[in-house]
């Protein structure tokens, strides 16, 4: 296979590419002196952490650059033996769409929301092959089925926000391969899906490319994904393609640090201790939240959305309990409603005393050992705070006496133990990255002193090796402080790497719920097997 | 960099900052209006029809400041007429007179007109004619520049421009006062509707819908057939149906962020409603007020002409920008007040305009300026 596709001519070809933007009269370089080729009916990825330049890299094969953009002089992007810099924007647009497509990250913004799914895949049929809505209708269908969309005839009809994730990603990859592309360039096509959905959507892509006989570069920064999909790959680095190569040769013997840094930054379990012994500190049973769906003039409630059914389980002190699932079964929703952000029935025991059924005033106390971390560290920080206002926040609101300089070293103390240097205290948080906003708002959740904290996907928006510092950093802390934390995720890799006991949850109930290693190495649940099979790892 | 944490923009502040200054035709509107409002602040210092300074026998007056009874001066009068040339030719006699530079307060009626009252600007009239009603005629001292009417004179012969800039003052000064009170009331409604929705959110919009249903131009014209308003009850009635304009823009801003993850963390940590709602929300709902505000002002402006225009307005004799232009269209063949009072309202407006426009642009953080 791999000799058959070394005889094929090259199809695109991308050489000395170099990118940059003005900013305040200073130049700045994005892309640096980028080569590579992709061959016909080939997989390449593209692999590298956020702001490496790989979005950039598809944008300027699609001609799609900001105007803003600045190509050297010497760049060369050839794609059948044409270079697309030198077209002029007319005939561009033939191209794309039609000889080369691409599919997004975010399928719910790249979908238009006030068409119909018949009329965006129909529509670039009738721009690049002339046929009219009508009669490009059976073609839209042919592909609607080729991409495996269940129930085709009620999805004409849909609207894109009556759709799952994985089906709009279905319907984007539609639209990509209507015209039977050459080649597709695939955004992080899968970041925003779930590990089941992911690992079908990527198979599709697959089988496409066998049917079309297209060639795919695949932007991803996950390795797990590489190794399974992808035939050659590029590492990228600050703009920069640091090594490439076979995939089988680079995942083996990495030549370059950086690669191997990110082959290292995998995550592992490193920390168990046995707990059976240590008191219980938060019980809940049969927790449930029903929204009532309302129908008719008289409001009737004619059934429940329970997006939590009957859920019970308790956590030790120093215990980590990761809770599982796709998106919509239910556990952020749980994890709001153990720490009474949203209002549950069931019992909530925590430490002595029952905290559900407390209003928001008397809950108040228990603030202070009940704390939580968001997943999105952009938006769970206030942007007109600095980080000194955010980290103190607690103590005041709490009204812990304290004096000017006590309430600083309490707050110099809880930064410090996330590793953020205090001299940042002054800054705001559009001032920092991802990963050390999100220490920030582990900063802000330590102050109190708390018991126990909720960390609700605190990686998932994360780089990879971002992602093994915080998990790193968040072990360290239980330790230190004897935390317990119940851990929600999507990332399997994740809660194998820090949780003793894990709750797999489908659509509001518990499937699953026992010990870590027991449930992820021999999964019983059906469901529990498949998502286990889907999570891709670069080790199996 | 040194530390001062009272003066301290934060970077936000700084690049809005920038960014307003990069955009000429608003930072010139600003200018300008500046220049304007300052004027008209002090107003009393640039037209009046008393002398800023007088040295009279040994003594120093400041009658912009005070009033000195016409006998001191050897009139019979309870405050003395500067004007009058009896009472300056002996005040000069005995001394000197710093007069503003336009002798003419908004409510001055000037006896020395050359032709008829409403009169044409006096750089219209030529030299012979103009100083025609003075006692010296064309010798007369008192027939200099510094007692022209530089707009004209309505038809009660007071001086236009000295109206237009002491009008210039009271419409700012009551859009300004009516702005910030509708927009304090307007906030704290629509702030309460966002942030607690449901029930609340439900009937104060069911209220809201049924208040502003009620035509409040017409509310006014019958009080006002009833009673004379004054400054403060114009005000107060305007009030009571301009706060809803801002209820529905912070509403929704509040709506939008109460669910934000910060706004969750804050409530994790035992936050109170009101200190969310102060240090979190506010200042996001901020920006989309600050862009309705110069609007609300000009439509509060607009309301207090349109209102004198018709006559139902503030008492009469006060300088009001309506008041000119309705004796602008009661004296077709003069001109210069329909033209005078047009330009003064159109031109306030616009530099309003220009300077919302400009701070919006500068608060929209897509909008790159070079």
């Amino acid at each position: 296979m791999i000799n058959n596709i070394t005889t094929n001519k090259n199809l695109l070809e991308i050489s000395n590419l170099s990118l940059s933007f003005m900013q305040n009269k200073n130049e700045i370089n994005i892309l640096d002196n980028v080569n590579f080729k992709i061959r016909k009916k080939q997989t390449i990825s593209l692999v590298g952490e956020s702001g490496s330049g790989k979005s950039l890299t598809a944008l300027s094969i699609m001609g799609l650059l900001p105007s803003s953009a600045i190509l050297s002089k010497s760049s060369k992007v050839v794609f059948n033996s044409e270079n697309l810099i030198k077209v002029p924007p007319r005939d561009m647009d033939k191209i794309r769409g039609n000889e080369m497509s691409m599919i997004f990250q975010e399928p719910l913004s790249s979908l238009n929301p006030l068409h119909k799914i018949q009329k965006q895949i129909a529509e670039i049929i009738v721009l690049h092959k002339g046929h009219s809505y009508k009669s490009a209708k059976s073609l839209t269908i042919e592909l609607m089925h080729k991409v495996g969309i269940k129930n085709v005839p009620d999805k004409l009809e849909s609207f894109p926000h009556q759709l799952s994730g994985g089906e709009r990603q279905r319907i984007m990859i539609a639209i990509a391969i209507a015209n039977e592309p050459k080649l597709l360039i695939a955004d992080e096509p899968t970041t925003a899906l779930d590990v089941t959905t992911q690992f079908k959507v990527l198979k599709l892509l697959k089988k496409l490319q066998d049917e079309i006989g297209m060639s795919i570069l695949l932007i991803t920064h996950d390795l797990g994904i590489v190794k399974n999909f992808s035939d050659e790959v590029c590492v990228m680095k600050d703009g920069v393609i640091v090594e490439n190569g076979d995939t089988g040769r680079i995942l083996l013997k990495p030549q370059h640090d950086y690669t191997k840094h990110l082959l290292g930054s995998q995550l592992e379990k490193n920390y168990e201790k046995d707990l059976s012994s240590s008191e219980c500190i938060l019980k809940v049973d049969n927790l449930k939240v029903w929204y009532p769906i309302k129908k008719g003039i008289f409001n009737r409630r004619s059934h429940y959305l329970k997006a939590v059914d009957d859920v019970s389980f308790f956590l030790r002190k120093g215990e980590v309990l990761g809770i599982v699932g796709e998106s919509g079964s239910g556990k952020t929703t749980l994890g709001l409603a153990i720490i009474r952000l949203i209002s549950s029935k069931g019992k909530i025991r925590f430490n002595q005393d029952y905290i559900d059924g407390k209003s928001f005033r008397e809950l108040r106390k228990y603030r202070r050992d009940i704390q939580v971390v968001f997943q999105d560290p952009y938006g769970s920080l206030s942007p007109r705070m600095t980080v000194e206002q955010i980290v103190e926040e607690g103590l005041i609101a709490q009204k812990i006496n304290l004096t000017k300089s006590e309430r600083e070293l309490r707050v110099c103390n809880a930064l410090c133990d996330v590793g953020i240097d205090i001299s940042a205290k002054d800054r705001y948080p559009h001032e920092f990255s991802g990963g050390q906003r999100q220490r920030i708002a582990i900063a802000r959740a330590l102050i109190l002193k708390p018991k126990f904290i909720m960390l609700d996907e605190p990686t998932s928006s994360l780089d990879v090796s971002i992602q093994l510092q915080i998990i790193k950093l968040l072990q360290n802390l239980r330790i230190k402080y004897d935390l317990s934390y119940i851990f929600i995720s999507h990332d399997l890799k994740v809660i194998n790497s820090i949780a003793d006991k894990v709750i797999v949850m489908n659509k509001g109930k518990i499937i699953e719920y026992g010990s870590a290693t027991d449930i992820l190495q021999n999964p019983k649940n059906d469901y529990t097997k498949e998502l286990v099979s889907s999570s891709l790892s670069i080790n199996s | 960099m040194e530390k001062f944490n009272f003066y301290k923009f934060s970077p936000l502040a700084i690049r809005r900052i920038k960014n307003f200054r990069a955009n000429k035709r608003g930072l010139w509107s600003l200018r300008i209006f500046s220049i304007i409002f300052i004027i008209s602040m002090f107003a009393e210092l640039f037209m009046n029809d008393r002398p800023l300074l007088m040295f009279y026998k040994g003594e120093l007056l400041t009658p912009v400041f005070f009033d000195y009874p016409e006998e001191k001066f050897g009139g019979f009068l309870a405050k003395t007429d500067y004007r009058d040339p009896i009472i300056s030719e002996e005040i000069s006699d005995n001394g000197w007179i710093i007069w503003p530079p336009i002798r003419y307060h908004y409510s001055t009626i000037n006896y020395e007109l050359p032709l008829p009252a409403p009169s044409p600007p006096t750089y219209m009239i030529n030299k012979d004619d103009r100083c025609v009603s003075y006692n010296n005629s064309v010798n007369d001292k008192d027939c200099t520049i510094w007692n022209w009417n530089w707009l004209g004179t309505d038809d009660q012969g007071r001086d236009v421009l000295a109206r237009l800039i002491y009008g210039f003052r009271l419409s700012i000064l009551f859009g300004l006062v009516l702005t910030s009170l509708s927009s304090i009331i307007g906030i704290m409604a629509g702030a309460l509707q966002g942030y607690f929705g449901g029930l609340v959110d439900l009937i104060s919009q069911r209220f809201i819908e049924v208040w502003t249903s009620i035509p409040s131009l017409y509310l006014l014209i019958i009080i006002s057939s009833v009673i004379v308003p004054s400054f403060w009850l114009l005000l107060f009635i305007l009030l009571l149906f301009s706060w809803v304009s801002l209820v529905g823009v912070v509403r929704a801003e509040f709506l939008r962020a109460r669910n934000f993850e910060y706004v969750t963390a804050a409530r994790a940590l035992g936050v109170t409603n009101f200190k969310i709602m102060f240090k979190h929300l506010l200042p996001n709902a901020m920006v989309a007020t600050l862009t309705f505000i110069p609007f609300l002002l000009n439509g509060s402006i607009v309301t207090l002409t349109s209102l004198d225009f018709l006559g139902f307005g503030l008492p009469p004799g006060s300088p009001s920008l309506g008041e000119l232009l309705a004796q602008g269209k009661n004296n077709i063949h003069a001109p210069w007040l329909g033209l005078s009072g047009f330009f003064g309202i159109a031109i306030i407006l616009s530099l309003l305009i220009f300077i919302g426009e400009s701070v919006r642009d500068a608060f929209d953080p897509r909008k790159i300026f070079k």
